[in-house]
Order: C-alpha cells, then structure tokens, then sequence
C-alpha cells in the first residue's frame, strides 16, 4: 500500500493548504482608528446651582449625579475665535445668518440620557451617574427636593417598587438591562473627576484633534443638550410621552448647546498616533 | 476499467477547461463492485446486468481483469442485478436500493455451479457507502410514502443532522437563505431571497437528498446544504394515482403559550385560531414507447384557511402545481429529458397579525411562476459521458389589495353596485391609522415583483481512469443568470393617515397628515454567477478513496442602474479521504475539509439601488386648527423628489466563504443497520454587512450625536469584514437502518455549538453601529445544544391487508434569544445576538412527535388505502419566533403548532 501512495496525497495536502490559505491575507484597509483615552473634570467645577419654583436656591456640590453627559469629538480643527472658548471648526456657511457644520470625524459620549422610569426624569437622568435604584431617589428627594412620585401621585421611597416599576413598563429582568444604573462611569482621583472613553472607529486624520465638552444642568435640572419631544415613545395606559434624547446634531453644532455652567476643554488633544492614549480635560465653566 | 490514450488525456485535460454550459448537479447513484470466487479471487469477465422499473432498458457490463463493474448515472430507486459466468452460480441480487450522489458498493461472492444452481440474495443492502465523503441523507421515496411529514419536503428534511428551523431551514449553521434547493439538476433557489421557489408536487418525488457539509465541488451549494430532488420518470407500467387529504388543527386542545422577555411562560391565553388544509392529487406515469420514452404528469391542488387568534378572515391559500416530465432514450447512448413545474398561488387575507386590520384593506398575493429545463445526457462510453442542462425559471410575486366582489357573504373587499368584480383599485389614496387607530394596513401599497433565472452548464464524467489506481474525474461549467424586476408604489402616490382612533369611520376622519409619494418605484437588479469545477475520486488502493478538487465561483451582482456592486470571485478546494479499513464495505473513517463559497442573491445590491420615493408631507387639521402651534419639524424636511440612495460599498469585498472540517466513523453494526459518529467544525468569515460611516454615536450607540457629513441620512456601507462571521461545532451520533425486512431506522442526536457575530448575511437587515461594540461575538440562533430526529417506517405483515406505520420524533432543545439592542433603527431588526448585555432567553425546548397509519385495501384493480396521520400528538407548545416591540426590546413570543389530523386516501391503479 506504502509504495502505491506515494508521495502523492502529502503533495495533495500541500496543494490544498495552499489553496485553503491562499485568501487568509484579506485586509479592508479601512481609513478608521479606535482611540482610547480619559476625560478629566476638575470636581471643583461641578457644583450646580438649583432654583425652585418657589425661588428657593441651594448648590448642589461636588456629586456625578448632577454631570450630565460629556460629549467628545473629533475634528479636523479648532477655532480661538468663534466662541469665548475653543470651539471645533466650521464648515461652509450655509447662509448669512447660518451657522456652519463642524464635521466630526469621530465621537462618542460619557453618559447618555437614559429615562428613569418616570415622567418626572425625561431629561433629567443620565446614564453612568446611578449604581443603584436608591441613588436616584436619594437624589431627587435630597438634592432635587423633588421626590419621585408614582401614578397616584405617592412618593417613591423603596429601590424595590422603583425596580418593579422599572422591570414591568420595560420588560427586563436585571439591572443590567436597564443603562440608568450600573457602573458609574467617572472615578475620584483627587480633585478630578476621570472617565475612560473610547472612540470607536474615527476615521483618522494625523493633526485631528479631540475636543469636548459636558452639558452641565440649569438652574432648573434640565439640560440643554436634551430634546423632551423626542427618543422612545412611553405608552403605558395613561402614560403616552416621548422619554427624551440628545439632539442628533449635538457634534455638528456643539456652539449651539453650550450654555451656561457648561464644562469645556479649553485645551483640544492634537492626535498624530492614533495608539496613544489621550487625555482632554473639561477645564473651562462657560457663563453666559 | 479505462485506460487512456495520450490523445485521449488531451481531449480530457480539454474539456476540464471547456468552456461548455451546464449545471453541475447529481441526480443518479451507482452500483459498483468486485466479483470473487469463494477464495476471494477477482472473476474477470462476469456479464453483470442491472435492471429496475426506473431504468429504460438494462445496463450490461463485464468484470475487468480485478473483478470490478461499476454502473454509474442509474436513476434512483430499486434495483435488481444479476451476475453470470460459466461454470459459476449466477447471481441474482434484488432490491437494490440506489440513492441520489452514493454509491452501492456489493462484493459477489459466485461459488462454482453446481447444476442448475442459482443463488438470490435479496434482503439486504448495502448501508455504508465506503466511497464518499458527504454529509446528508437521502430519503426514498419508500420512506417519504410512510413518515408523517405532512406531505412536505421541507418537514421531510430535518431529518438531516445539523438541520434545525423552519420550512427555509438552517443547514450547518448558517442562515435561513443559504441553501440551494435542487430540481433534477435544475437550480430552483429563488435568486432574490436565496430561499426555495417553488411549492412543489410531493407526489413526483423519487428521493431527496439533503446535504449538509462535505461535499463534493461539483455541487455548487451556497454556505449551508442543499436539498437536492429528484422526480419519478415514469416507466414501462401506465400507473394512475389519485389522492386526497383533509387536515384540520381547530380540535386540538386550544391553549397558546406566552413567554415573558426572559423566557418564563406566562398563564396562556385564550386560543381561537383556525387551521384546515385540503389536498388533492392525481398523477399519472408510463410509457410513451417503451423502454424509449416515459413520462410523468401530476396535479396537485392546495388549499389552506388559516386564522390567527383574533382575526376574522382566513389567511386562504390557494395553490395549484403542475409538474411534467419528459424522458426520451431513442438510443442508448443519448437521454433527453424536458421538465417542467408550474406553481399558480393566490393567497388572501394575507395580514393575520393585526385585528385592526379591515376586510376590504387586506392584501392579496397572488404567487407562482414555472420552471422550463432541458437536459441531454450523452454516454459517450460507459466510463466517459456528459449532461448538459438548460434551465429558465420565472417566479413573480404580486401584492396588492383583494380584488373587490359582489359576493357579500365572503366578507372581502365589497364592490360598489357598479363597480366590475375582481378589480383592484390603483387610483384611490389610501388611509392608515395611528396611534391604535384602526389600521389599514396593506390597502394603499402594491408590490409587482417578478424573478427570473436562466442558467446553463455542462458536467463531464471520466471514471475509472487507471493512473496510480483508479479515478472518478469530473469536471464542469455554470453560467447562471438572474434578473429582478420589482414595481411598487401606492395608491394614488399619496396615502392619508387619520387619527379615527376607535373605529374606522370614513365619515369621521380627521386627516392628521397625509404623504405624496412620487412613484411607482421601478427597477431592474440582475446577476451573473459562474462556477467552475474539477475533482477527482482516486482510488490508491482498493479500501482508500481520496476526493479532492476545486471550484471557483464567480458573482457579478448589479443594482438597478448596472453598477456591479459586487464582483467577488474566490477558489473553493475540497479534500477527503475515506478508508474502509477491513475492505469489507461495512465501515468507514472519513476526514474532510474544504472551502464553501457565498455566490450571493440580488437582494444584496438591492440595498445599494439608486431607486427610491420621494414624499412630501402635508399637515392636517389637527395639526392647523387643533393645534395651530404644533410643529413637529417635519413638513418642510421632505422632499419631493425620488431619494436619491447613498449607500455605499466598500472597494474590495471579497466572497462570504466558509472553511470546515469533519471527521467521522460509520460501521454497519448489525445486518443493514449503521451505527455513525461524526464531528464538524464550520468556521464561516467575511458575510455580507452593512455598516455605517457617517454616525457619531453616544457611548452605548444607542443615539447618534452627530455625522461626518453634516447630513440627517443615514449612509451605510456594503463590507465583507472578517469579523462577520460564525463559528459551528456539531458532534453527530446517529442511526441509520435501510429498507429491509419491512422497517427502516433513520435519526440522530446532534450537540452544536454556535457562535459568532452575524447570522443572516442580506437578505435581511444587517447594520451594524459605527461606533458601539460592533461585532460583539455571542451565540447565535442556530445554538440548539440538543437536537433529535428520528423517523421511522414499519410494515406490518399481516398480508394481503398491509398496514404501514411511520413516526416521527422532533426534539430541540431552545435557541437563544437576545433580548436588547443597543439602537433600534440599525440594529433592531437584525439577527445580531450579543451576550454584553442582559440575559439569554432561550426559547422553550421542543418535542413533537408525528404518527402515520396508512392501511391497504384489496381491490379487484389496483390498491386502494386510507391514510390516517397526526402531527404534534404531544400538542407541544413551540416557541418559535422573537419580535420586537415598540420600545425595541426582544419578547419571545410562541405560537403553538397544534395538534393536527390529517385524513386521506389513494387509489393506485
């Protein structure tokens, strides 16, 4: 049997492999990068103040809860001039009294506004801020001084009857699955709050550079980065409302959503290696 | 055997690369074997002669000088073989089963006469083919006659390993629309959704093979298997079958399952669905000439009423198949066959998932097309031959309302006193509802969609080749040519959607908005695939094959405007090695891999056509007078103009492929019956994505924060990243027991293991966010851990009153279900299962059980029985589907598969 093989299926096996290997090398040469890196927030910065109805006033300080989202992008340039702090670049202006575009070339956000369950949170609940159920309603009783309440206009005052609310107008089953609690985005390393971000697949530009900024609250909790009339619409027996959402084109026109008590990196991160890590710093409070 | 001449290798080696036209395809088996004497001695010169009621004539051969005869592309089916020499027994072996794609390998042994001496073995049949390497089964048409498999061969084949789904199954792992669906050689896989086309006639059916990995390059199968049929031909006996069948599913005990998100079932609702079906058919088989030309023709009608809880009309399918076939064998050296299958379908009602949808607002879909194919077999020589087959295929799909009627107790779409019956309004606007207003549906839209396919191909054997042993060359040729034409548009180019929230009242309706659409939207998508390939099937030894050989496939896909979207071409070698280690025909090891090519369907440019609406909106009432401040931003946003589509594909995509391996045993453990252990890896790469390039998304990609572009559009872009892909392990331990002695065994418990980041490549939705964790690597909906199925076909021999039981088992274990996406808009719809967050669902396991009793009864003329079969005897409740709900959550949902009765009978004469 030996002699009859021969050498004639190693010579098969080699042509095979060969064959098999011959479109291992695919590259889709895609112009994009991931770009790792940190948002620093000084916590000095931070504290907010709250205004009620009643004209009432209280500072709420140095507390995650009361940072809104942090929006980072990246663009081809910033510009010194358009703003009282740097501010990405504009496109062609699309008429005589029309903002340009700024074009990012990549982005993403620490923090999204994620609904809490609740009418009263639609813009005011932000994703990464809550580790537990508890928090937010330790929030708004304590911080806010407006407590959540349930359909009969009761308080909310357990974490367990907010997570059956939750569970049961959103189909989940664990915490999990639910983006206002979870793992806090940003940590305490000293005076700074820090957050890692990552910026998936920006197309990559060598010069191009990361700017951001953090929509900070008013003076009424709410946040100008967030449109009411728009995201999942909440249909539950009486309740018919829209959750709430960014606007889509917090990137494009940044300059338009800054406002006062925001949080702007006054100095943009140049990108010439898209392997290192980069570092943008929130360090300008924007006053109107 | 064949030894060749160098002219002779020339005009091989030439018409390996010829150019010719045909489609590789197998639709014949072979008996091949040794003749030895009772020492073990080759017997050369033994007249070996086969002959069966599916063969024109009979093939003679003689033994060579080892003993050996081979009788290769024998139709399917029952054989007899006789073996005579001087001064030896002549042998006579009947009831042969031969099989679509194996070979029945028989050693004989022929002791010295003694007087008069016949020997006749006729019981058993040889169970392992030790000479091939595919995975699959074949399903007789003894067997189909017997199992409880509604009449359907789509229920028939998951009885295959590794084939788990629905009527479009997953084979191996791979998506729904990744087979390719075989008819007679002839390439039926419809060209759009790469699923089947054709409802075809049960009762032509000779056998079906279903392949599921290591095959052979000449079949030009797609990343999953394929189900490959083969007709009856006809015979020398003009035979007449009629039949009929009820099937009713509204008795069964009426309890629908509901599942929660996380798979816990809730308390079931109430169940007032409806199922009957009715089917009747004749067929009639014969000869024309004998021995010369045969024929078959049947009808089969079918129609169903199908009622989803809730729903008042019937979804009422109506469908009509006409299967003809054609064999003439003037000489014996040239075979014509002309085929042709017709499949005219009306399907009413076709909305039953939402009871707010009125009777005169429901859809019709009226279905079929035909299937016209002519092939020449041309047997050069018993070793040397050729087929050529030319195929042209259309099917159509048109979707509009139902046709009006003066018939008032239908219920349909009413006419008006002056109005013609069955016209179908194209001019009036249409109304939908909103916000739980009555819905109409499916009235303003129409949908004219017509496929067509013209293929041909050529395939040329060369067996028993002596060179360092012997070898089985084949080599071939495909050109296959699709177009798509598609015309939809609404009614009127404008719909109205009112807020009439409680009932539908024409009198009361609020124009909350309305849309004018520029339309119909018409465009033309075509596609050229060609494929190539040779093989070989060598035989260094006797008791070791070695198949090896290569295809390449070509796909030029081209959207609307012409624009080859996709232009891929990629080599799929192949390699197997098959050792019967004792020489004996009863065991086999076999190790396999290769590589399996993706050669598209057009819904893939589809998504990169140029054709699209344009639409305006205009504000209603409520919004001028009832709100005059309420702007919602929207008026002024559209355009009416056709979009203009701005996708775009990425240079450099190459052909969706998938590498595997397998190993395997098989050993005939008792008489007829084989015992098989096989395992197999599927690693599938670079399937058709969609991506898109101008989002900005938040960290969660759940809302897009802005665009590279400055642009509200979406743009996406057409990849074939290595990182779309799927990975598949499956280990198979199975049963497998031929026709004989009145039973027949077949089934396997398979473990599989499925993961990867993609399981539908287009024609589905498939977008993945720019920037979120894309391609997140999770299990897949082919993840059913435990599957068993098992069928089997028992006769009882209380002759002449012959009673034939079947059975089939079914047991599956849940696929997994992920329950939450990210984005709904890109992600929403697609089968894109990620483990990062949340919880598994799985689906509930599933267990139905089918039983067929069919009993004869003697007539003075013919055979008459009655059929008498229940499907879901356990009345499992399946879950069966997940969908996605308005705030784009998975819920698993379940509808239950009834139990179901089904009463028949037929009449053969």
């Amino acid at each position: 049997m030996n002699s009859e093989l021969g050498s004639g299926p190693a010579r098969l096996l080699a042509v095979a492999t060969i064959l098999l290997s011959s479109a291992c090398t695919y590259d889709e040469n895609l112009p994009n990068a991931d770009l790792f890196g940190t948002v620093v927030i000084p916590k000095e910065l931070t504290s907010v103040r709250i205004v009620d109805i009643d004209n009432e006033e209280w500072v709420v300080e140095d507390d995650i809860r009361a940072i809104g989202p942090v929006y980072i992008g990246v663009y081809a340039g910033i510009d010194e001039t358009l703003y009282s702090y740097p501010h990405p670049e504009w496109g062609p202006l699309l008429g005589d009294n029309e903002q340009g575009d700024a074009y990012p070339y990549g982005g993403t956000s620490s923090g999204r506004f994620a609904w809490g369950c609740y009418q009263a949170t639609v813009c005011k609940t932000v994703s990464g801020r809550y580790e537990s159920y508890q928090q937010v309603l330790d929030f708004f009783r304590d911080e806010l001084r407006a407590p959540l309440l349930d359909d009969h206009g009761d308080e909310v005052t357990t974490a367990e009857q907010y997570q059956e609310r939750c569970f049961e107008i959103e189909y989940v089953t664990s915490d999990d699955e639910l983006d206002i609690v979870g793992p806090i985005d940003f940590r305490d390393e000293g005076d700074n709050w820090v957050a890692d971000v990552s910026i998936l697949r920006s197309q990559f530009k060598e010069g191009m550079h990361i700017w951001g900024f953090a929509d900070m609250p008013s003076q009424a909790f709410g946040f100008s980065t967030c449109d009411p009339s728009t995201g999942s619409y909440h249909s539950n027996y009486d309740e018919q409302y829209y959750t709430g959402t960014n606007y889509r084109d917090v990137l494009n026109f940044p300059g338009k959503y800054i406002s006062d008590g925001d949080l702007v990196s006054e100095v943009s991160v140049e990108v010439t290696d898209a392997e290192a890590e980069f570092e943008l710093t929130l360090g300008y409070k924007h006053e109107d | 055997m064949l030894r060749l001449s160098s002219f002779a290798r020339l005009l091989l080696l030439l018409m390996m690369f010829l150019p010719g036209m045909a489609r590789a395809s197998v639709t014949a088996g072979t008996i091949k074997g040794t003749a030895v004497d009772t020492g073990g001695l080759p017997i050369p010169g033994v007249l070996v002669t086969v002959r069966s009621p599916n063969l024109m004539g009979v093939r003679q051969s003689e033994t060579d000088e080892e003993g050996r005869f081979n009788f290769p592309e024998l139709p399917p089916g029952i054989y007899e073989l006789t073996a005579e020499k001087a001064a030896f027994s002549r042998i006579v072996r009947t009831n042969l089963q031969v099989n679509i794609g194996r070979n029945t390998i028989l050693t004989l042994e022929m002791p010295l006469a003694e007087a008069g001496e016949e020997m006749v073995i006729e019981a058993t049949r040889p169970v392992v083919d030790t000479e091939t390497a595919q995975r699959g089964t074949v399903l007789t048409k003894e067997f189909l006659e017997r199992i409880p498999a509604g009449r359907s061969y789509q229920s028939a084949a998951q009885l295959a390993a590794g084939t788990t789904g629905g009527s479009n199954a997953n084979i191996g792992g791979a998506a729904y629309n990744e087979n390719t669906y075989m008819l007679d050689g002839v390439n039926i896989t419809d060209p759009v959704t790469g699923t089947f086309s054709l409802n075809f006639n049960f009762d032509a059916i000779e056998q079906i093979e279903v392949l599921t990995n290591a095959f052979d390059p000449e079949y030009g199968f797609n990343l999953g298997g394929g189900i490959n049929i083969v007709t009856e031909t006809g015979g020398n006996v003009l035979k007449f079958v009629i039949n009929s069948y009820y099937t009713n599913g509204n008795w069964a005990p009426k309890q629908d399952a509901r599942y929660a998100a996380d798979g816990t079932q809730l308390a079931p609702t109430d169940f007032d669905s409806r199922f009957e079906l009715f089917q009747a058919g004749v067929k009639v088989t014969g000869p024309i000439v004998r021995d010369r030309a045969w024929f078959i023709a049947t009808y089969s009608h079918e129609r169903s009423l199908i009622n989803n809880v809730g729903i008042d009309l019937p979804r009422d399918y109506d469908g009509h198949y006409v299967f003809g076939k054609l064999t003439v064998q003037p000489v014996a050296a040239h075979r014509f066959t002309l085929l042709s299958q017709s499949n005219p379908t009306t399907i009413s009602n076709t909305n039953q998932g939402d009871r707010f949808v009125s009777p005169e607002a429901q859809g019709q879909q009226t279905q079929g097309g035909f299937v016209v194919s002519g092939r020449w077999d041309w047997f050069i020589s018993p070793e040397l031959f050729s087929e050529t087959i030319v195929t042209l295929q259309k099917t159509y799909l048109e979707n509009a309302q139902v046709p009006c009627t003066h018939n008032q107790d239908l219920g349909y779409n009413p006419c008006s006193p002056d109005e013609t019956e069955n016209t179908v309004d194209y001019t009036t606007p249409g109304r939908f509802g909103v916000n739980n207003a009555f819905d109409r549906d499916n009235y303003p839209s129409f949908d004219f969609d017509d496929r067509w396919r013209f293929s041909v191909g050529t395939k040329f054997s060369l067996l028993q080749l002596e060179l360092a042993g012997t070898h089985d060359v084949k080599a071939g040729f495909t050109a296959d040519m699709t177009r798509w034409r598609r015309t939809f548009g609404y009614t009127g180019d404008m719909y109205y959607v009112d807020l009439n929230e409680l009932s539908y009242n024409p009198d009361t309706l609020r124009n909350y908005y309305w849309v004018e659409i520029t339309g119909p939207v018409s465009f033309l998508s075509t596609a050229e695939n060609y494929g190539a390939f040779v093989q070989d099937a060598w035989k260094p030894v006797r008791n070791l094959t070695l198949r090896f050989g290569t295809r390449y496939d070509r796909a030029v896909l081209r959207n609307d405007v012409g624009e080859a979207i996709i232009n891929v071409g990629l080599w799929g070698p192949r390699f197997a090695a098959v050792w019967d280690p004792w020489a004996n025909n009863k065991t086999k090891f076999v190790g396999a891999l290769g590589r399996f090519n993706d050669s598209g369907r057009l819904a893939v440019p589809y998504y990169l056509s140029q054709s699209g609406f344009g639409s305006k909106l205009f504000l209603g009432e409520y919004f001028r007078n009832g709100n005059a401040t309420y702007s919602n931003g929207l008026e002024n946003s559209y355009d009416y103009a056709p979009n203009e589509n701005t996708n775009t594909v990425l240079d450099g995509t190459i052909a969706p492929h998938s590498d595997e391996f397998s190993v395997g045993a098989e050993r005939e453990v008792i008489r007829d019956l084989a015992a098989l252990l096989y395992f197999t890896g599927k690693y599938t790469q670079h399937l058709y994505a969609f991506d898109e390039i101008n989002l900005v998304w938040d960290q969660d990609g759940y809302n897009v924060l802005g665009t590279s572009d400055g642009s509200q559009t979406d743009i996406y872009r057409l990849r074939t990243p290595a990182i779309a892909r799927r990975d598949y392990f499956r280990t198979d331990l199975g049963l497998q027991k031929v026709w004989s002695d009145r039973w027949q065994l077949q089934g396997q418990y398979s473990y599989t293991i499925s993961r990867g980041t993609v399981q539908t490549s287009p024609s589905g939705f498939l977008a993945v966010p720019q920037q979120t964790e894309y391609y997140v690597n999770g299990l897949l909906f082919t993840d059913v851990r435990h599957d068993i199925a098992f069928g089997g076909a028992w006769d009882i021999p209380n002759d002449p009153w012959t009673t034939q039981l079947g059975m089939l088992v079914f047991y599956e274990s849940g696929n997994p279900v992920s329950r939450y996406y990210s984005n709904g808009s890109a992600l929403g719809s697609s089968a894109l299962l990620r483990d990062t967050y949340g919880t598994y669902a799985r689906e509930e396991h599933y267990l139905e059980i089918r039983l067929k009793v069919e009993q004869e009864y003697p007539v003075r003329k013919g055979k008459l029985s009655t059929v008498a079969e229940l499907s879901n005897i356990l009345n499992s409740r399946q879950g069966d589907y997940a969908y996605v709900n308005y705030d784009n959550r998975w819920i698993i949902a379940s509808r239950q598969d009834p139990l179901q009765l089904t009463l028949g009978g037929r009449y053969e004469f």
